[in-house]
């Protein structure tokens, strides 16, 4: 008991929730008013850096970066201090880097061409990251500064707030049949496919390539990872082969729909329902015309909702299910709080915070929500943690480690025939609801 | 001569540390100007010809950020679910016009 109390402050879960509530809070409070990003640029690298209003430029994102960064690592070394898992001394100057690093890749990913790409943050840290751990290798004093899990943690306590489960209906049923019925199923075959048939040892990597595939990719992929305590090459593997997949499924799916001339609304429904990140599900959308790129969107954005629900089933199933040996009494619920990952119920307790009190203390209207403190505060905190974790895990990966978990291309294997089933699945159910049960929703 | 050959020993240790140390920091510089190119390539504007090209012309001709995660990432959400929204109230309305 003693035990559990001194987790309070000695967890590096419950630090996550308590830092990402401190942030909510702030938010909510208005002591946080902004958060800044890196701007996007076409050819002035340097016009990155600039606050722009009404198209004009009024100062420059450095001091408000300054702020960020020693907001972030104010908070986080407090939690650290607690923890006891790195020295402060050691901490503080290589969070420095890292957080350079974030700006970095932040800065490549807006640049307005390669973000036509659909080639985000995630994909330009972790390239970073990989290129120094894996020729000049990480030297130790940097390690102290990528707390990946840390990162993930807050991250996700912070995405909490996007998840509102409300939006679930902004599609009538044949949205919430497209979006919550194939998802589950999806994921329950890949993870008995890769398990039984493949034969794949590694658990945390075939759920994680599960969810990413069926759920809403990257994002999925972290939720899921984290919930069932997967180790960092396994997520970096995953979210490689899902940014992989998401830019071909983003090129080519649309010129297929449009070569069989399928109805443009449920080749918007199966694509929301398929392609993974919500950006190449917009740009997919976009060339079957203006109402597909619409239904596509708001599928893509329902199947999000769902990345709460999945993260607490995974979560459960990892502490009751997997981890238990074979043969081994079930464990009883004092042994099932003490595994579960506690960062899920901050994650929960965004999203229900935000759904069911923050939203309708607005009057039920979402956009002043998502205007006032979503978008310009929680969103944009998430994306740097996230982009901090994806630094830090290419920090952290070796090549060597990464091909050893392939056993023999197994994984791929198991993301290409769980998509293929997903995109089956996805095209029969949206050609039932959208054209059968429901023809009129639309 | 057993403190002379420890000696050797050691240069020729330290000499092979140097090559490994100076060779990773060879492959980094190879490295940052392998990414540099690669984000060049993609910063450049170039889209492949043909069909490959059509969805990257689209997006460059339409603006369309392609890299949201998430849902509350993409610029214009909000309008894109208010359409969607008119296009359901219209459909409904259509359908009740019909049966009444």
């Amino acid at each position: 008991m003693n035990n559990g109390i001194r987790s309070l402050w000695k967890g590096e879960d419950w630090w996550a929730i308590w830092i990402g509530f401190a942030f909510i809070i702030g938010s909510l409070l208005s002591i946080v008013p902004h958060v800044p990003k890196i701007g996007k640029w076409t050819d002035d690298p340097l016009s990155a850096l600039m606050i722009v209003k009404d198209g004009v430029a009024t100062g420059n994102l450095i001091l408000p970066l300054i702020l960020l960064m020693i907001a972030i690592c104010a908070l986080t070394s407090i939690g650290m201090a607690f923890m006891k898992t790195e020295r402060l001394s050691h901490y503080i100057p290589a969070f420095v880097v890292v957080f350079m690093l974030a700006c970095i890749s932040y800065w490549i990913a807006n640049q307005v061409n390669v973000s036509y790409w659909g080639l985000s943050y995630a994909l330009w840290s972790l390239l970073i990251g990989l290129l120094i751990s894996n020729t000049i290798g990480t030297p130790k004093w940097l390690k102290a500064g990528a707390q990946t899990e840390l990162f993930i943690k807050i991250g996700l306590v912070l995405l909490g707030c996007e998840i509102l489960f409300k939006k679930i209906m902004a599609l009538g049923p044949p949205g919430l049949m497209v979006a919550w019925i194939v998802t589950p199923i999806v994921v329950i075959f890949m993870y008995k496919f890769g398990r039984d048939v493949l034969k794949i040892s590694n658990k945390p990597l075939i759920i994680i390539v599960a969810a990413a595939t069926s759920v809403c990719g990257v994002s999925a992929a972290i939720a899921v990872a984290a919930a069932c305590c997967a180790k960092k090459e396994d997520l970096t593997l995953g979210v490689g082969m899902t940014l992989i997949f998401t830019v071909l499924m983003m090129f080519f799916m649309p010129l297929g729909i449009k070569w069989v001339g399928m109805n443009p609304i449920l080749g918007g429904a199966w694509m929301g329902g398929t392609i993974d990140s919500t950006g190449a599900v917009v740009a997919a959308g976009s060339m079957l015309g203006d109402n597909a790129e619409k239904v596509a969107a708001v599928v893509k954005m329902i199947q999000n909702v769902l990345i709460g629900v999945v993260a607490f089933v995974v979560a459960i199933y990892w502490v009751t299910k997997v981890e238990c040996e074979e043969g081994a009494p079930k464990p009883n619920a004092m042994e099932i709080w003490r595994r579960f990952p506690k960062f899920v119920l901050g994650f929960v307790a965004a999203s229900i915070l935000f759904s069911f009190i923050v939203v309708p203390a607005t009057g039920g209207d979402f956009k002043i929500v998502e205007a006032s403190y979503i978008k310009p505060i929680t969103k944009t905190l998430r994306g740097w943690f996230f982009c901090l974790a994806f630094a830090s895990i290419g920090l952290q990966s070796n090549f060597k480690d990464l091909a050893s978990r392939m056993e023999g291309g197994k994984p791929m294997i198991l993301y290409v025939i769980g998509q293929s089933f997903n995109l089956i699945l996805t095209l029969l159910v949206a050609w039932v609801a959208f054209l059968i049960l429901f023809p009129n929703a639309i | 001569m057993i403190l002379d050959l420890k000696g050797q020993f050691e240069l020729t240790e330290l000499r092979q540390k140097k090559r490994t140390t100076s060779g990773a920091w060879v492959r980094f510089f190879i490295g940052i100007v392998i990414l540099a190119a690669v984000v060049s390539f993609f910063a450049s504007g170039y889209s492949p010809p043909g069909i490959c090209g059509e969805v990257l012309r689209n997006n460059q001709a339409n603006d369309i950020d392609a890299t949201p995660l998430l849902y509350m990432e993409v610029e214009n959400m909000s309008a894109l679910e208010d359409t969607v929204r008119m296009m359901m109230d219209a459909a409904r309305s259509r359908a009740d016009s019909l049966s009444g």
